[in-house]
This record gives C-alpha cells, sequence and structure tokens, in this order.
C-alpha cells in the first residue's frame, strides 16, 4: 500500500538526478503507480478494506494507512488521470531537438493565413514552415517540472490513503505547495500573479485546518480518524474546530463564494498541469470531507452548518454557471465549469447530512470521480484545440475538429459527462445526488441538480456549437499532434464508460 | 446470457456499433459507410421481426444490466414496445437508403450517418424501456445526438434552430427527471406494467401525484409536440430531409407519444389517472394541440413548415386515444402511432424531392409540378388524402377506430373533434393537391432567378435513367418514397390482415398473444 505514495517520491528523486531523462522517468513512474493502485483496488474488492500500520505501530502512537472503497477508487482516478495527463504532458513541452510541433493542415490553407487579420503571423514567415503564434509551439519544460509533477501524486496518494488528522494536513500542504508550484511555471505575469493568489489564499485556508484540528487534538488527545469518532463530543471547543476545519477545506475546495482564487489559476497555467489540478488536486481537500463529515464528524455537526453548505452549494452550481457563460475564453469557461462542478459535491454534501443513509455520499463520490476524468478529459482536448488554433477565443474556434478531429470529440463527450447526461458517468452521480434530494424531501436541492445540468448544458454548447460551423478560411489552423489529442480522448471514453459500468464502482463504495 | 435475454440489446447495439464505427470512418469511405449502415439497418428489422415473431410464440425477451442500486438498465420487449421498434427500425432503414441519396456529394456525412444510427438506437433504447430509469436515460441519449442533426447544415439559421431545439428539448429532460426523481422518491423504482405500475397506497398521494404526472406529461410533451411545447417542430424543419423524417416519423416525436402512452397504461394506469384527478387534462391539451396545429397550418407558405404544424395536429390524436382511457380508443391512437409515421415519413421524402430536384421549397412554386414528378407528387397525393382521413388510406382506419372508441368511452364530442380536424386537414392540404395536379406548370425557382440574371446553380440532384429509361429524381429518393407511400396504403387497405398495425394495436392492449 505504501508503495504508491513511496514510488512517485522514487520517481521524483530519479527525475531530478536524471534530468535528461525525467520524461520517461515520469511515465514509467506513473505507469508502475497504477499497475500498484489496481492491485491495491482488486484487492479492496476482493476482500475489504484494508488497513496498515507504518513501522508496525498501532495507534495512537503510529500512523495508520487504510485503503478502502473511496480510497481506491480516488487512487485509481489519480492513476489514470495522472497517466493521461504525463504522456500528454511529455508531448505538450518542447522535445530536446527543438522539432517544431503541428503541420499545416492541407496544402493551400496558409496561403489564405496572409491577410489582414493575420498579418502578425505571416511576419515571420521563412522558407516553407510557416510561422506559427506562440501558443502554436511547445513550451520549454520549465525548470524542475518533471519532479514537483510525481511530487504532487505522492501527495495525492498519501492524502487518499491516510486516515490521520495531521497527516490530512501534511498531505494537503504538500498539495497546495506542489500545485502552486505548478502554476507559478507559466514564466509570464498573470501565471505568478495567479500563483501568489493560489499561494496566499491556501496559506490562509490551511491555517484554519492547522488550528481546527489542533483544537480537536488538545481537546481529544486523538488524531486517528477512528479514534476521533469515538472521542468527539459536542461541547464548546468542538463548536469552534468543526466550523474551522470545514471553513479550511471549502476555501481550499474554491466554494462559491470563496472560489476567486481558481479561475484565474487555471486560466494562466499549462494546460496539462490545469488538467491535474481540477480533475484531482480539488478532490484532495473533498476527500477529507468525505472522511470528516459523514465520519468523526457526523455527530457533532449542528444541522444549521448543513443547510448553509447547502446554500452555498446552490449558489455555486448558479453563480459558476453564469460567469462561464459570459467568458469569451474556452479554459476560462472551464475552470468557471469548475465552480459549478464543485457545487454539486458541497451539496451531496449537505444532502448526506440531512440523510446519512441516502444515496446522496455515493452520488457525491460518484460524480467526482466522473468530473475528475471528463474534466482532465476538457482541460487536454482544450489545450490540443488552442495548440491548433494558437488562441482559445470560443467566438473564432470555428470548426474545431479541423485542426483536431479526436480532440474535439473528446470535448463533446466530456461536456456529455459535465452536464451529466447519459451515458456518461455524469448521469449516474447526478441520478443519484437527485434521487438523495427526492428522498430528504429538498426540492430546492432536487431542483439545483436538476438545473445545474441545463445550465452546464447552456454554457458548454456555446462551445460545441462551433464545431458545426462553416470553418473560417482565414484561419491558419496545424493539425494538432496526436499524443495530445488521444490521452484526451480516451479519457473522454472512460468517463463515457463509467456510466454504463458503474455498478463494480458503486460497489466499493458505502 | 441466454439468446433471448441478449435480443433487446443486440437490436439496440445493431444500429449503435455501426454508428461508432462510422464517426472513424473518412469522409472519402462511401462503400464503407453505406456497407455498415445498410448492414445494420438490415440486422435490426431482422431482429426486431424475430422478436415481434417470438413474442406471438409466447417467449420474453428482457434484457437486465444493473448499474447500481435502484439503477438497472432493462430493456424488455413487449407488444408495445415492438410496435413502435418495428416502425423506427423500418422507417430507418428506408430513411438511410434515402439519406444516402440524398446526401450525396455533401459534406459531413461519416458524422451524419454516425449521429443518425446513435438516435435511432436511442429510440430503440425507448421502445424497449422497461422502467423509468431506463427510459430517461435513452429518452436523453436521444435529446442530446438529434442536436448535430438539426444543425447539420451549419448555416446560420440551422444553428438557430439548433438553439430553439435544444432549448426546448433539454427542458423537457430537465422536467421529465425532476418528475421521475420525485415519483420514485414516493414509489420506489417503477418497473411498467400493464394497468398501472403504481401501488394504491402511492396514488392515495393526491395532490402531489397530480403535480408529477403534470412534470411527466410535459416532459413526454415537448418531444411529442404539445401544445403550448411544440415550437421547435417547425422551426426544427430547417434541417435536411432524412433529418426531419427522423424528427417526425423515425425517432423524436414518435418517443414522446410512445412515452405518453406508457405513462398512462403502464405507470399510472387508467384507473389510477382517474383517482388523481388528471382524467380531464390530457384530452383537454390533445384536443386542443390537434386543432391548433391544423388551423397554423392553414396560414403556412412552406411546404415543410406546413407538414410541420401537420405532424403537431396529428400527433395529438395518439395523445387523444391514449388519455380516452378506453380500449378502442387506445387502439385508434396506437395504430395512428404507426400510420402517422408512414404517411409524414412520405410527405418529408417527397419535400425532400422537391427540394433536391427541383429546388422548390414554397407551396406557390408547386404549381403543376405533377407533372413534372409524376410519381412523387402521386405518393404525396396519396399520403395527403391519408392525412385528412379518405379511405382506404392508413389515416382513415385510425381516425375511425378512435371515433368508436371515443363513443365507446363515453365521450361523443371525440367526433366532432376529429370531423373539425378532418376539415382543418381538408382545407390545407387539397390546394395543396389542386397546385399540383390543375394549375399549369410554373417555372422552377433556378429558371426564374436565372430569367432575372442572376447566377444561380440548378439544383444537386438531377434527372437519372434506369433501364435507359429517364426517371423524376435519382432512385435512391425516389424508391424510399413509394415504399412508404405503398406502405400506408397497405396498412390501409389490409387493416385486418395479421400484421398489420391495427392489428398489432389489439394486441398490445389485448395483452399477451393473438
Amino acid at each position: 500500500m505504501t508503495w504508491a505514495v513511496i514510488l512517485p517520491l522514487a520517481g521524483a528523486l530519479l527525475s531530478v538526478l536524471l534530468a535528461r531523462h525525467a520524461a520517461r522517468i515520469a511515465l514509467g513512474t506513473v505507469l508502475a503507480t497504477l499497475a500498484v493502485d489496481a492491485a491495491l483496488a482488486r484487492a479492496v474488492a476482493l476482500g475489504g478494506p484494508i488497513e496498515h500500520q507504518v513501522g508496525g505501530w498501532p495507534p495512537p502512537l503510529g500512523i495508520r494507512l487504510v485503503a478502502d472503497g473511496p480510497a481506491v477508487l480516488f487512487l485509481l482516478l489519480a492513476g489514470v488521470v495522472y497517466l493521461a495527463s504525463t504522456a500528454y504532458a511529455a508531448r505538450f513541452f518542447d522535445r530536446p531537438n527543438g522539432a517544431r510541433s503541428g503541420s499545416p493542415v492541407g496544402p493551400g490553407r496558409f496561403e489564405s493565413a496572409v491577410g489582414p487579420a493575420s498579418s502578425a503571423s505571416a511576419v515571420g514567415r521563412a522558407g516553407a514552415i510557416p510561422h506559427v503564434p506562440a501558443t502554436r509551439t511547445s513550451p520549454r519544460t520549465p525548470a524542475g517540472f518533471w519532479p514537483v509533477w510525481l511530487f504532487l501524486l505522492a501527495a495525492l496518494d498519501g492524502l487518499f490513503l491516510t486516515s490521520d488528522l495531521f497527516n490530512m494536513y501534511v498531505a494537503l500542504e504538500l498539495l497546495t505547495l506542489a500545485g502552486v508550484a505548478l502554476v507559478a511555471m507559466t514564466h509570464d505575469r498573470a501565471g505568478t500573479q495567479a500563483a501568489i493568489r493560489y499561494l496566499l489564499v491556501a496559506m490562509v485556508a490551511s491555517l484554519f485546518f492547522l488550528l481546527g484540528i489542533s483544537l480537536l487534538y488538545a481537546e481529544f488527545g486523538v488524531l486517528d480518524l477512528e479514534g476521533l469518532g469515538e472521542a468527539i463530543a459536542p461541547g464548546r471547543i468542538t463548536a469552534v474546530a468543526i466550523p474551522l476545519v470545514l471553513l479550511g477545506l471549502a476555501v481550499k475546495l474554491a466554494i462559491f463564494p470563496f472560489h476567486f482564487w481558481l479561475p484565474p489559476a487555471y486560466g494562466a497555467t499549462l494546460t496539462p498541469v490545469c488538467a491535474v489540478l481540477s480533475a484531482l488536486a480539488i478532490k484532495g481537500p473533498f476527500f477529507v470531507l468525505i472522511r470528516l463529515v459523514p465520519g468523526p464528524f457526523a455527530a457533532v455537526i449542528p444541522p444549521a452548518i448543513g443547510t448553509l453548505i447547502g446554500g452555498l452549494a446552490l449558489g455555486g452550481i448558479v453563480w459558476g454557471s453564469l460567469r462561464a457563460l459570459q467568458q469569451p475564453r474556452l479554459k476560462l469557461l472551464i475552470a468557471y465549469s469548475s465552480v459549478a462542478q464543485v457545487g454539486y459535491l458541497f451539496l451531496a454534501l449537505s444532502l448526506a447530512l440531512a440523510d446519512p443513509t441516502g444515496p446522496a455520499l455515493r452520488g457525491g463520490i460518484f460524480f467526482a470521480l466522473s468530473h475528475g476524468l471528463a474534466k482532465a478529459a476538457m482541460f487536454l482536448a482544450a489545450g490540443a484545440i488552442i495548440r491548433s488554433f494558437g488562441h482559445d477565443r470560443i467566438a473564432d474556434l470555428r470548426a474545431p475538429q479541423r485542426g483536431s478531429h479526436l480532440a474535439t470529440t473528446a470535448l463533446a463527450l466530456a461536456a456529455v459527462g459535465l452536464m451529466g447526461f447519459p451515458a456518461s458517468g455524469g448521469f449516474i452521480g447526478k441520478w443519484l445526488i437527485g434521487e438523495a434530494a427526492a428522498l430528504a424531501g429538498r426540492p430546492l436541492a432536487l431542483a439545483g441538480i436538476v438545473g445545474g445540468g441545463l445550465l452546464a448544458a447552456l454554457y458548454l454548447f456555446r462551445v460545441l456549437r462551433q464545431a458545426f460551423v462553416a470553418p473560417d478560411p482565414a484561419a491558419g489552423v496545424v493539425r494538432a499532434p496526436a499524443a495530445l489529442e488521444w490521452p484526451a480522448f480516451l479519457l473522454a471514453v472512460l468517463s463515457v464508460l463509467l456510466g454504463v459500468a458503474s455498478a463494480p464502482v458503486l460497489g466499493l463504495l458505502p | 446470457m441466454s439468446w433471448n435475454a441478449s435480443l433487446p440489446a443486440l437490436t439496440l447495439l445493431s444500429s449503435l456499433v455501426p454508428g461508432l464505427f462510422i464517426f472513424g470512418l473518412g469522409e472519402e469511405r462511401r462503400g464503407a459507410r453505406t456497407a455498415l449502415n445498410m448492414a445494420g439497418a438490415t440486422v435490426k428489422v431482422g431482429l426486431v421481426a424475430w422478436i415481434a415473431r417470438g413474442l406471438l410464440g409466447g417467449e420474453t425477451y428482457t434484457t437486465r444490466i444493473p448499474l447500481g442500486a435502484g439503477m438497472e438498465l432493462l430493456l424488455r420487449a413487449d407488444n408495445l414496445s415492438v410496435l413502435f421498434a418495428l416502425l423506427s427500425s423500418i422507417l430507418w432503414f428506408v430513411s438511410t437508403v434515402y439519406a444516402i441519396g440524398y446526401l450525396e456529394g455533401s459534406p459531413n456525412r461519416s458524422r451524419f450517418f454516425g449521429f443518425y444510427s446513435v438516435c435511432v438506437s436511442a429510440t430503440v433504447g425507448v421502445a424497449f424501456a422497461g422502467n423509468l430509469f431506463t427510459f430517461v436515460f435513452f429518452y436523453e441519449v436521444l435529446a442530446l445526438s438529434t442536436y448535430p442533426l438539426v444543425v447539420h447544415r451549419g448555416t446560420r439559421a440551422a444553428l438557430r434552430a439548433g438553439r430553439t431545439y435544444l432549448a426546448y428539448t433539454l427542458f423537457g429532460s430537465a422536467v421529465l427527471l425532476t418528475g421521475v426523481l420525485w415519483l420514485q422518491a414516493l414509489a420506489g423504482p417503477v418497473e411498467f406494467r400493464p394497468g398501472g405500475a403504481l401501488p394504491a397506497a402511492v396514488l392515495d398521494g393526491g395532490g402531489e401525484l397530480l403535480v408529477i404526472f403534470l412534470l411527466l406529461v410535459a416532459g413526454m410533451g415537448v418531444k411529442a409536440a404539445i401544445v403550448p411545447l411544440h415550437g421547435w417542430l417547425p422551426v426544427a424543419m430547417i434541417a435536411p430531409a432524412p433529418v426531419s423524417a427522423l424528427l417526425h416519423a423515425v425517432a423524436v416525436v414518435k418517443a414522446g407519444a410512445f412515452g405518453l402512452v406508457r405513462l398512462v397504461h403502464d405507470v399510472f394506469g387508467p384507473s389510477g389517472i382517474i383517482e388523481i384527478g388528471a382524467f380531464p387534462i390530457l384530452p383537454a391539451i390533445a384536443t386542443a394541440t390537434i386543432l391548433w396545429g391544423s388551423i397554423r397550418a392553414l396560414s403556412q407558405t412552406r411546404l415543410k413548415r406546413l407538414l410541420a404544424y401537420s405532424t403537431v395536429s396529428q400527433l395529438s390524436y395518439v395523445a387523444l386515444g391514449t388519455s380516452l382511457l378506453g380500449p378502442t380508443a387506445a387502439i385508434g391512437g396506437l395504430a395512428h402511432l404507426v400510420h402517422q409515421g408512414l404517411m409524414k415519413i412520405t410527405l418529408f421524402f417527397c419535400a425532400g424531392n422537391l427540394a433536391e430536384t427541383l429546388g422548390i421549397h414554397d407551396l406557390d412554386e408547386m404549381d403543376g409540378v405533377g407533372r413534372r414528378m409524376p410519381w412523387t407528387m402521386t405518393a404525396f397525393t396519396v399520403c395527403a388524402l391519408g392525412m385528412i382521413g379518405v379511405p382506404p388510406v392508413a389515416g382513415f382506419v385510425s381516425k375511425w377506430t378512435l371515433a368508436v372508441g371515443g363513443i365507446e368511452a363515453g365521450q361523443p364530442w371525440v367526433v366532432a373533434v376529429l370531423v373539425a380536424s378532418a376539415l382543418l386537414n381538408a382545407g390545407y392540404f387539397l390546394p395543396v393537391l389542386h397546385r399540383v395536379w390543375f394549375r399549369p406548370p410554373a417555372p422552377l425557382p433556378y429558371e426564374r432567378d436565372r430569367a432575372r440574371g442572376e447566377d444561380v446553380v440548378p439544383p444537386a440532384v438531377g434527372h437519372r435513367s434506369v433501364f435507359g429509361r429517364r426517371i423524376e429524381t435519382s432512385w435512391l429518393l425516389l424508391l424510399p418514397t413509394l415504399t412508404t407511400a405503398i406502405l400506408a396504403l397497405g396498412a390501409g387497405l389490409f387493416a385486418n390482415a395479421p400484421f398489420s398495425p391495427l392489428t398489432w394495436a389489439r394486441f398490445v392492449l389485448a395483452g399477451g398473444g393473438p
């Protein structure tokens, strides 16, 4: 079990030592980690949850690692998304020999590109190789990218396996630091600003979380979740500590109205980083929430907090969707969509508090898994499309399939998942959460779930309709490299398959 | 999984798998695409026919795919689903032939045929759905997968129509989903059962049940184009003719009407409808739709728009027949589900032939066109008369049965509605027929434009020769048109034959075999 953490850490170290082969090392590491995850998932599916005491010390002295259904599912999600994103990133950055990415689509296309609309691109024309804008060429691999990239995976895997409050804090902190470092690797002003904002917000959130768990530890003397569940009792300290912990996690999860740091961070970031952050990094704090809220906190959370969470969730769904509807750029649209989708997760959480035996928690977890696959696929596909157009202005992305057929397909499939339409995993998640809302007699939550799907359709079809518009003859389009398209496509296909093969996944959930 | 248990799933896959392969084919692979399409369509018709034969022999066909607690994909062939599946798969076969001819040489054909197949697969899923979860599942797939077909041409007008279509259809899906989740919260997972699936304790819920019923009716009603949820249908006629055929006959509106039948007979049940006090609502909506659609059709100047409003009106015969809760009326409604499909697909094929061969879209360009395209216009005439209810075309049979059923159910006003509607139908179809056969031929639109000195290209599909004789249009367009017209005529002439739609509708209501 510890291999899921040790492998990426070792890979990170190795990629520092052998920097020339870092991309290959990363790919190998991620593959091996995924194999470990799969073996662990198989063992859990067959034999139930597995516990491991690090160093053989039992709690409260030692650290307990627990691989149960949700843990292995999130491990698998991380493994799969990482595999696709790593393969993608390996091609995304410039190759050592400086080969140019992309070839023009059709011989005659670039003749028409020399027009008033693209005079800038005509300036640098040299010989047979057409000049392409900066976004169309591969950026250099930022210094230290691969070690940090693998470090993030180690932090995630550690978070999913731990069963101890302080370890959760440490893993969350490492996750944040790695995430900030990756965002900062854009080398431009917007990226640096976004990274600093991300860092400050996440640090404040961490402080809240740390303060909360410190109070709990001072009061009850345990950090292990199982032990805390037995020891915890209502009281003044608990009444302060729990809101602090929840607030810290909510900010890290970018719940409305604490979402302001997320869209700029994603909008400015390199595409593979976007995919990993949106699909996995925000699932970290969510995972902590599903460990704590239906777990040790369940008995002591005042109902008002559940209602508050539900209200914020609805606010997030509506606000995130409305903002996504206004975004002129593809990456920002997808980023705001995350704000809306996080709303679903919180809605599920609030319903799970109201009715712990209902399907809400299963729905929330399933939705999180489906969202992880679909959102990563969408960012990767967007990256391929951006590479072929050289920009991400939605209005000008006409007939994107011309430059990247598979990526456009991936975008459409992922969109079905984010809207929560069948046969995608998003539909199953939406159905379960909706079922929970109906069972709990919460018409507002039901309307939020169903209406959220409609809103998602509204903003996503702004992009999808472009696939049916006649292509703009003046736009120079290069073909996106296949290595950028396939990872997006395969992830998108997985996000749809999750909807028709949901039985084994749901079988692993409580 | 045994052979019988896998048949419904195989029927669904018989169009889905070729469709997925077609997506991957290059644009120039015309032969492979056609082979995949026709193989899928043939296998599908064969499988549904096999299932129909088996049902008569008392076999059962049920596929169950569990997706999680309370979520089960249940595909089950019963008499009602086979009626719809058979209609849909036969018309898919015919309209695929037509679409191959129609779209010859136009761009994005792989995308078109891919989504066409997905739509038909979703329709079969709707037909075979054995519980509400499965129904919603495929209903939503259908809602999404038709969008690419509506906007296929990619013009500004097509995209605008697509937006309207999406707004209506996604709204319908959302309302349906809400209603179903709410209902299942009260009643648990609902599996369709003839006579009603809801236990008496749930039906006592009163007002809440009525609201749920209205939500479900609204959800289905968007696809079934009942007033005031019909606005998308006339707008969507901008799409190519094979898409109109799909919307009006093969899949979409039929799925809505079929859903209403399921809702009334297999979810709430006639007694349940009366118990929750919903009885007068559906007949009233259906009547209003029948009349309003026809009245709107009177003032149309474009042929396809006229046909679209005619669908709005005609489709509510199905709703009316179902909602009267009497067996004979329901038989009439179900038979009309098939009859209307056969007649309407013919009319849209004819409109497509006119548009592709002669460039005719407006009614006032149709003067004397019967002389240029006698075969097409004969098919048109047969089905237009059938829509009015002239014997012996199929439309007469279903309307007659409906009227008898109305009297039987103690609702004699139905006869008045039918007569009024027939008069209105005559009011908009007969002037067209008069133009076609009795007016002197007018110059074609492109000839007229040329005479004005504009540089226009004649329509794409020219006259073709078969056995050395010139025929009026491509045989790929003419053959499907004549086939469905003959089927519509046959369904009326041989209404009491063993496999006619009317006979099958009787099986559905009788339950079990013949």
